[in-house]
Formats: C-alpha cells, sequence, structure tokens
C-alpha cells in the first residue's frame, strides 16, 4: 500500500501524456478527495467565498458562450 | 483501461470523514454535492475552452452541451445573472439556506441535489468521452 501511494505522484505526473486536459482531471480529483473528507457544515467565510468563486464564474473566459457576454 | 485507473487513483486519493457532533448530514451533502459540481463544470468548460474549434468541429455534441452550460440565467428577482453551470450550483445553495433556517423542507434539498447531480453525470460523461485517447 505504502508503495503504492509512493508512485502515486510519479503515476500522476504521467497523464498529461495520456490524455487531454488530465491537469483538469488530476484537479478534478482533488476536489471530489476534498469534498469527500469534509467533516462539518461551511463556516461563513467559506460560505461566502464559494459564492464568490461562483459570481466570479461570469467573467471566466472558459464560461463565456462563444458569441461573448449576452 | 483508462477508467480503471483514474477509478483506482479516487480509491486511493479519497477518503471519507466522519461528520462532526451536530452537522447536518443533508447540508454537508449539499456542499459537497455544490463543491463537485464546481469542478466539473470547471474542468468540463476549461476542456472545450483550451480548444473550441477543435470541439466545435470534431465533436459539436460536447462544445453544444458546453455552450448550454454557459447560457446566462437569472438567479434573483433583480436580474442577476450567471452561466447555467454556477446558476444551477447557486440554485442548490439557495435551497440549502433556505433550508437551514428552515424555510424549506428536506425535499427540497434532496430534490435540488438530484437536479444537480443529472447536469453533473452529463459533464462527467462528457469528460471521459473528451478525453479518450483514439490511439
Amino acid at each position: 500500500m505504502g508503495a503504492i501511494l509512493a508512485l502515486l505522484p510519479g503515476i500522476l505526473s504521467l497523464l498529461p501524456t495520456i490524455v487531454t486536459g488530465a491537469e483538469k482531471i488530476i484537479a478534478l480529483i482533488g476536489s471530489i478527495r476534498a469534498a469527500s473528507q469534509q467533516s462539518g457544515e461551511w463556516t461563513p467565510e467559506l460560505e461566502a467565498a464559494f459564492l464568490n468563486a461562483l459570481l466570479a464564474t461570469k467573467t471566466d473566459p472558459a464560461y463565456q458562450s462563444d458569441h461573448g457576454p449576452a | 483501461m483508462k477508467t480503471s485507473f483514474l477509478s483506482l487513483c479516487l480509491l486511493f486519493l479519497a477518503a471519507c470523514s466522519a461528520l462532526k457532533p451536530g452537522a447536518d448530514p443533508l447540508v454537508i451533502r449539499a456542499e459537497q454535492t455544490e463543491t463537485i459540481a464546481k469542478s466539473t463544470f470547471d474542468a468540463t468548460l476549461g476542456i472545450d475552452h483550451a480548444d473550441r474549434g477543435f470541439w466545435r468541429t470534431n465533436a459539436p455534441a460536447f462544445h453544444g452541451f458546453c455552450e448550454w452550460l454557459r447560457v446566462l440565467q437569472p438567479i434573483n428577482a433583480r436580474g442577476d445573472t450567471m452561466p447555467r453551470a454556477s446558476a444551477m450550483i447557486y440554485s442548490l445553495d439557495v435551497v440549502k439556506r433556505d433550508y437551514q433556517v428552515s424555510k424549506s423542507s428536506s425535499n427540497a434539498v434532496y430534490s435540488a441535489i438530484a437536479t444537480l447531480l443529472s447536469a453533473v453525470n452529463q459533464a462527467t460523461g462528457w469528460i471521459m468521452v473528451a478525453t479518450n485517447n483514439p490511439h
């Protein structure tokens, strides 16, 4: 088990050569890991930070339509 | 093979945590769903945005789904808008906060979670298609 875990960083670093968008998939896996470890409700600060992140998507280029902001 | 590999990574990286005393499991499930939804939509839209022309030509259905996620939606009576991907998450957050102050029932939270998860499942499916190496 420990040996496999030790190999993980190396394996993960190889992912970009294997699939498209691997770094985004790695970020997604990290997020799922963080979410699964949540043990308490969000504090007001965390809630506000999350809502701000949602609001920020309105100006995120990846979230802009092909036709630009409506 | 690739799916198995990613599942394996997930298995090693993920470990569920015990809830703190007094924490509402439904609220935490809603927050976990919001977190995962945000990351899933970030990944989906980020992959599409990296080469929109390619996806528009070679995977129009994938690009069409991403464009659907990008359409601005009203989020309140004041007329503020957000891209649909964020608006769906925001909607669950509103229902969750209403539930926390007992303005909505747990059924409403379950329904909002299910609605958001259906979009997340579609996005996850598209990630698997878009990142599949055909060689």
